[in-house]
């Protein structure tokens, strides 16, 4: 492993941060819920926060959790996909693709939610999937796996994840476009 | 502002400078002690701060005894309240987002030229792979145009070159490429294994031309199987293996074999006055041999096809004139003597070197 200070790598990959934070405040204003504090970046341990006042309504704390997850994994996708063929498949030195690419990284390397977000996700869902609620059902894959990667942050899963889903998600697109 | 009293030591002060040890409610310096006698004994404690529901937790103004309404656990004023579900988007984020958006569309617009190239390199890979050469160019020659150093569109295009017969295209389009280095990989080895074989089917096919421009027919048939075994895909080369095999079956006096040969040049090229000639030229050896009139009136048949097809062309109608004239002389005199003999006795000019 590459011991590499977790500040430079916020720094590297700073809006992907950004982005993650934006997404949540957006949320909760969307899902009305009150913020007490929010910090878009910082050279820190959490790079970014928003504190937001906590909910037993799942769907709110869902979205509100895993908003950010899919708006950055989308972002990345979209990013990455302008930028995969000349990077990858067409050997071509443009600095603006390599520039995309840097970009749809840092925002999919910054996609997974918190592991407190996830516990409070993890606590609602039994109840709330007893009740038969789909998204609670649908939650607890998803919450599982990424809870187990973000523990495995420590061995890149999270850049792992941004440039699995930046080669294979635009690849998969290519494919099946062409 | 709430007045509180320390659990420790029964000092009294305000709640909010207090805090929680272990449930109980401590003043400042009592909590310092509880710590650093933790610390001491390395056992945890847990601590809280505690929080005056009388003073709002945003703007810090104390409303005496007056208990503030509680969001999410913290006590807030009613000016401060609504401004808790309204956080504002600071104006370089709102800034920052809308530029995001406008990048993704730049990388879209940017990408898209990129999606062509990728997907002309796909489709020529395609092509190549399901041995269709011909249609795989263009296409491997659209990636190219903008991705020139993409090397696996420049094997895969050398390749399709080189299996159509555009030999020159092939090496410059591999040369041209940091003078013939690429990465080493499965295309590259099975392009390289092309090149050679090509390279070496060329180098016979030239000592096949050469030995049949100096009327060793023999040798020169033996040279160019070698070349066509070398070099399937070129579609000239068949053609050539029937002219060469057919003047070696002449010049060893297989008139059979020379007939046959004719026969089947004719057949596959029904359109040419050479082969038209070579069939006459064969029916008029067998003629001379055997005195058969019907092969003789075969060969004057062949003869007319074949000025027939010359004359679309002076170029061929001047070809046709020099075999019309030694074909006819062979069914007159039913001699049979090879060009060089017949320039030397009737065709002195031509016999010069």
């Amino acid at each position: 492993m590459i011991p590499i200070p977790g500040w430079l790598i916020g720094l590297a990959t700073f809006p992907g941060v950004i982005v993650h934070e934006a997404g949540h405040l957006l949320l909760c204003r969307a899902f009305k819920l009150a913020v007490f504090d929010v910090c878009f970046f910082r050279l820190g341990n959490p790079a970014g926060y928003v504190i937001h006042e906590n909910t037993d309504d799942f769907n709110t704390i869902f979205f509100v959790s895993m908003g950010p997850f899919f708006a950055n994994s989308l972002l990345c996708i979209l990013f990455c996909s302008a930028a995969f063929l000349p990077v990858w498949e067409l050997e071509v030195r443009d600095p603006l693709a390599w520039f995309f690419y840097w970009l749809g990284l840092s925002i999919g390397m910054h996609a997974f939610p918190s592991t407190d977000d996830l516990k409070h996700i993890w606590k609602l869902a039994p109840s709330n999937a007893g009740r038969g609620n789909v998204l609670a059902i649908v939650s607890f894959p998803i919450v599982a796996v990424l809870y187990v990667l973000n523990f495995a942050r420590f061995f890149w899963a999270d850049l792992g994840y941004g440039i699995a889903i930046g080669i294979l998600a635009p690849l998969g697109t290519f494919k099946a476009l062409v | 502002m709430l007045q509180g009293k320390c659990e420790q030591c029964g000092a009294t002060g305000f709640v909010a400078l207090f805090m929680g040890v272990d449930g109980r409610l401590l003043c400042q310096r009592c909590t310092e002690q509880v710590v650093e006698q933790a610390k001491a004994q390395r056992a945890s404690v847990e601590i809280v701060s505690i929080i005056d529901p009388t003073v709002c937790y945003q703007c810090k103004t104390d409303y005496g005894s007056t208990e503030l309404p509680v969001v999410g656990g913290l006590p807030f004023c009613a000016r401060c309240t609504p401004d808790l579900y309204a956080r504002p988007f600071p104006p370089w984020l709102r800034l920052s987002l809308a530029g995001l958006l406008i990048l993704l569309g730049v990388a879209l617009i940017h990408g898209a030229r990129y999606f062509k190239a990728g997907k002309a390199l796909v489709l020529g890979e395609r092509l190549v792979a399901a041995r269709q050469y011909e249609p795989a160019i263009p296409q491997l020659q659209a990636a190219l145009a903008i991705a020139p150093d993409c090397e696996k569109a420049i094997l895969l295009l050398a390749k399709a070159d080189l299996l159509t017969g555009r030999y020159e295209e092939g090496h410059k389009t591999l040369i041209g490429h940091r003078g013939g280095r690429f990465e080493e990989g499965p295309l590259t080895t099975d392009v390289k294994q092309t090149y050679d074989r090509v390279a070496n089917g060329l180098e016979k096919l030239g000592e096949a031309r050469k030995l049949f421009q100096a009327d060793k027919n023999i040798e020169a048939s033996r040279a160019i199987h070698i070349a066509a075994a070398l070099l399937p895909e070129d579609p000239a080369l068949a053609g050539a293996v029937e002219v060469v095999d057919g003047a070696a079956a002449f010049d060893r006096k297989d008139y059979d074999g020379f007939l046959a040969i004719a026969e089947k040049a004719w057949k596959n090229h029904p359109q040419s006055p050479d082969f038209a000639g070579t069939l006459a030229s064969a029916l008029a050896c067998k003629y001379a041999v055997t005195g058969d009139p019907t092969l003789r009136t075969r060969a004057e048949e062949m003869l007319e096809k074949g000025r027939q097809l010359a004359a679309s062309s002076p170029e061929a109608m001047q070809g046709y004139k020099e075999y019309e004239e030694r074909i006819r002389y062979r069914l007159k005199s039913r001699q049979i003597i090879d060009r060089r003999e017949y320039d030397r006795r009737f065709r002195p000019e031509k016999s010069k070197p």
